[in-house]
């Protein structure tokens, strides 16, 4: 997880410019922002195709909302924006966010995989593990599922996820509890032959 | 420590937010007993495999461009897809810029026209007021104009009727005259 001080310090000055003018320092807050934002965007949607949009969307108002954002960590803040867009786009346009209500039961690897939209190749290349997982993330109820990317995706601590589910940080520990179990029970053979690897 | 307790100290230690007292107790446990150990071993694998590889997380450039349009018009720029909406005010923005340019392109054909005609003209008058000066203008030229109007009316009366415009009506002299003229008839 990257350190706090190390996300704080140049989001600051790089907002500080944005404000006073320069759109390149916005560039800069967007590029260091993608990979969380992007990521977590990528796996809370079902189509694909659609996740540019919203990431696109989120920082059009993140750039209307500036002036509302105060001292507080500027990635929960994006993500905030994230989550209540995509409820937003899921409310109007059903069924771009993937919502499941409960998980499916148990699956062969080659409907996982399926389900994933696997490349052959890269299966081949050894990140099949990481897809299988994927592909179960997927199949979580959309609160775990939620909560799981947070982490995973967004490197947020349990603290701040709190804060943009606005719950309680023992509920956002209980979502994530649930998620890994669920994990855990559906990947059993996957991630004991990860940990094996791990160990060679 | 139970196993509730246990599943959260492991998820608080992967984040960094587990206290120091709180990391001894959770390494005490781990310490003696293998089951949380491979708990602590599954969690971590698992998240640590579902994040996705960077190759995935690629935006294009028209994304992060459109972004920096928007942050430099301090709006977005309106448009969420990569297509342009086709609008009706897209629609005449296009028809006008069409007609201006064919416009231009026939003008440059058949060339400007004739200025030494312009130059030949008076000058306009220039005025300070020109509502006002303006109206005062016309206004004398119309008065000029009915002067000259009643002088002609007048004339054309005068020769027409004399003294007896406003007299007896033209049908008693003629009839008059006609009474005159039989009488002198009579006479020859």
């Amino acid at each position: 997880m990257p350190d706090e001080n190390e996300i704080d310090a140049p989001e600051k000055l790089w907002l500080d410019q944005y404000r006073s003018g320069d759109v390149d320092a916005l560039g800069k807050l967007v590029e260091h922002y993608r990979r969380p934002l992007f990521g977590f965007i990528l796996r809370m949607i079902e189509n694909n195709g659609d996740a540019e949009e919203i990431f696109q969307e989120v920082w059009f108002k993140a750039i209307r909302s500036f002036d509302s954002y105060k001292d507080q960590k500027f990635l929960s803040w994006m993500f905030r924006i994230t989550h209540n867009h995509i409820i937003d786009r899921a409310r109007k346009k059903k069924p771009v966010a993937t919502i499941h209500s409960q998980v499916e039961g148990e699956m062969g690897i080659e409907d996982r995989t399926a389900a994933a939209g696997l490349d052959p190749v890269r299966i081949a290349e050894g990140h099949e593990l990481g897809q299988r997982i994927r592909a179960a993330v997927d199949r979580l109820p959309a609160e775990q599922r939620e909560v799981f990317l947070f982490r995973t995706e967004g490197q947020l601590p349990f603290k701040e996820i709190a804060v943009v589910m606005e719950c309680s940080i023992n509920t956002a520990l209980g979502r994530m509890q649930y998620a890994l179990n669920h994990l855990r029970e559906d990947l059993k053979e996957d991630y004991e032959d990860f940990n094996d690897r791990k160990l060679l | 420590m139970n196993h509730e307790q246990l599943e959260q100290y492991i998820l608080l230690r992967q984040s960094g937010e587990l206290g120091e007292r709180e990391q001894r107790e959770l390494d005490a446990h781990l310490s003696s007993d293998a089951d949380a150990q491979q708990l602590a071993a599954d969690y971590d694998a698992i998240i640590q495999a579902a994040s996705l590889s960077p190759e995935d997380l690629q935006v294009s450039e028209l994304t992060i461009e459109r972004i920096k349009e928007a942050a430099r018009a301090g709006t977005p720029a309106g448009r969420t897809r990569a297509s342009v909406n086709f609008t009706p005010m897209l629609a005449l923005a296009a028809a006008i810029t069409l007609l201006l340019a064919v416009g231009v392109a026939i003008l440059q054909q058949r060339g400007l026209p004739d200025t030494s005609v312009v130059a030949e003209m008076p000058p306009l008058p220039v005025f300070e007021d020109p509502v006002i000066e303006l109206a005062a203008l016309v206004s004398d030229e119309i008065d000029q104009e009915f002067s000259v109007l009643e002088a002609k009316i007048s004339q054309v009366s005068d020769e027409l009727f004399g003294d007896n415009f406003w007299g007896e009506p033209i049908s008693d002299d003629l009839d008059n005259m006609a009474a005159e003229l039989l009488e002198l008839e009579s006479q020859i």
